[in-house]
């Protein structure tokens, strides 16, 4: 008997062993009806404060919109939005990044109103992004939304690092050709916002500085920091600043966005953990707490995910199966730079900063160096050894 | 067959599958009562629209546990809970019966519950739970990841198995 099978029959004995009460139908039927006629009235309500509502602000602007002209854009080049085309059926999404994968190999996924099956080619210059209800594919430097109408295209990226969805879906943040900030507000019709990197006093940003972004929140604030510096900015899209975040702790390795306002610093001396604070509205970084990090690399079939916390890595399977550790040699100051690639069900590909590659079995936690190899193996790759 | 007499015959066929799963989601009698009461009376709102009416239920009462409902105290609070009875284990699973499982399967997050409940109890695929819950597929495994985990963790402390984490 499993764990799941224990966990059923405990559910189930469960509840069988309370009595269900009597139904009392024409009670329910009459709190129905009540229901019903108090959702008629409020909606009668809410249609009359609307009309009430529009006729007196037309009244007072004198039944005249005024179109808020937005500034100028600088260097908005964008492709046509009017050119959307439908999706063909060999067309498909890909796999999507570990850790926000909404559809594996083969799984179904409805575009363009057509129930389209999907190819995992995730590592040749093809990606799949979904959050918040919005889907972005990355084909050969080409960045699109993908809709039920079809495909928008939305611009050019050398970076796919760099695309990044905002909590809530509202704004899609990448980097141009030119190292330039591209912000998309999918509520706005119009072109996107291109923005210059930061000026930093006595170095000025430009085109040969890198500009990573680390995560968007719902508000529009976007955090980005150089990759390789002790630097992090946020860009606020509501009132188009940069401002250079300060308070963050001495000699951290990594950011990380967490969610909202709210980020997390690998510091050295604490390997394993994660200094948890949020960012105030001036950009000032307040610590909360430490917690342990923890980052999860899902199998493409999300049947078990590699789970690193701490310094220590573990398969854990999606259902109620053991887990297990992974016997990787550990070092005092493990970084939480890692790649993880699933080579099979049973097998995964383990790198950590270089060292070479480890592949583990994912049955016995046992691994083995295979030399001569890099990840990521691109998906066709023979795995030597 | 009018309306009202079609929902009417739904609720009186599927009224006690229904409650439990209410329980299962609750974890207690009173707010199974309430929030199956609220599930009730809103799918009889959109009864017209609904075509799937158990799934329509199923989504309204996780929806109220998740997001908040008005909650109801009956006598059945105060009341002693009844002995939970005993599951026969496998030799590997000495420990892992009813008495176990189920105070900690009420102590896990709402989510998380709700999560085990639809895929374990009800046995609904992936995506049928997500359906219930309002998300997406991969956010169902990964809270199913979480729950079993903690669950795990919780069985082993409980149990006084040394745990290897």
């Amino acid at each position: 008997m499993s764990w799941e099978d224990v966990l059923r029959t405990t559910l189930e004995q469960e509840a069988d062993r309370e009595p269900v009460p009597e139904l009392r139908l024409p009670d329910l039927l009459d709190r129905g009806r009540r229901a019903e006629r108090r959702a008629v009235l409020r909606r009668r309500l809410t249609s009359l404060v609307a009309v009430l509502l529009v006729v007196t602000v037309a009244l007072v602007l004198g039944a005249t919109w005024v179109r808020h002209d937005s500034p100028p854009r600088e260097g908005a080049t964008t492709p046509d939005r009017s050119q959307r085309r439908e999706l063909a059926a060999f067309d498909v999404p890909y796999c999507l990044p570990a850790g926000r994968t909404a559809a594996g190999d083969g799984d179904i996924l409805h575009v363009g109103g057509v129930d389209v099956p999907t190819r995992c080619a995730q590592g040749d210059g093809r990606r799949l992004w979904y959050h918040a209800g919005v889907t972005l594919r990355l084909e050969s430097g080409r960045l699109e939304r993908i809709t039920r109408q079809g495909v928008v295209p939305l611009g050019s990226t050398p970076d796919e690092a760099s695309v990044t969805i905002s909590e809530g879906g509202r704004y899609v943040v990448w980097t141009d050709d030119s190292r330039r900030l591209v912000v998309d507000d999918l509520l706005d019709d119009g072109d996107p916002l291109h923005v210059a990197p930061p000026v930093q006093e006595g170095r000025p940003g430009g085109p040969g500085s890198t500009t990573r972004v680390w995560g968007v929140d719902a508000l529009g604030r976007v955090y980005v920091g150089p990759d390789a510096s002790q630097e992090a900015w946020l860009y606020s899209i509501p009132s188009r600043r940069w401002i250079g975040l300060t308070g963050l702790p001495a000699a951290w390795s990594e950011l990380s966005y967490l969610h909202g306002n709210t980020l997390g610093f690998a510091v050295r001396r604490t390997p394993g953990h994660l200094l948890e604070g949020q960012v105030t509205f001036d950009g000032v970084f307040v610590p909360v707490r430490t917690i342990t990090y923890s980052k999860a690399f899902w199998a493409p079939d999300e049947s078990a995910a590699v789970v690193m916390t701490g310094d220590r890595l573990w398969v854990e399977p999606t259902t109620i199966g053991d887990r297990v550790e992974l016997d990787v040699p550990l070092e005092e100051a493990r970084d939480v730079r890692l790649d993880v690639q699933w080579a099979s069900r049973g097998a995964v590909l383990l790198s950590e900063g270089g060292t070479g590659v480890l592949n583990c079995s994912v049955g016995t936690g046992q691994c083995h160096p295979i030399p001569g190899i890099e990840l990521p193996l691109s998906p066709q790759a023979p795995l030597p050894g | 067959m009018r309306a009202e007499d079609e929902y009417a015959t739904f609720v009186a066929g599927r009224w006690s599958s229904l409650w439990r799963l209410a329980y299962l989601l609750a974890g207690s009698r009173a707010e199974a009562e309430a929030v199956l009461d609220q599930a009730l009376v809103e799918t009889y709102l959109h009864w017209h629209g609904v075509e799937d009416a158990e799934s329509q239920v199923r989504r309204e009462i996780v929806g109220a546990l998740l997001t908040g409902h008005p909650r109801r105290r009956s006598s059945a609070d105060d009341a002693a809970p009844a002995p939970l009875a005993l599951v026969e284990p496998d030799e590997g699973l000495l420990r892992l019966d009813g008495v176990t499982l189920w105070p900690l399967m009420c102590a896990l997050p709402p989510r998380q519950r709700a999560v085990l409940v639809l895929r374990v109890y009800e046995n609904l695929s992936a995506q049928g739970a997500a359906d219930a819950l309002g998300c997406t597929t991969g956010e169902v495994r990964a809270q199913s990841l979480e729950a079993f985990t903690a669950l795990r963790r919780a069985v082993l402390a409980v149990t006084g198995e040394p745990d290897s984490t």
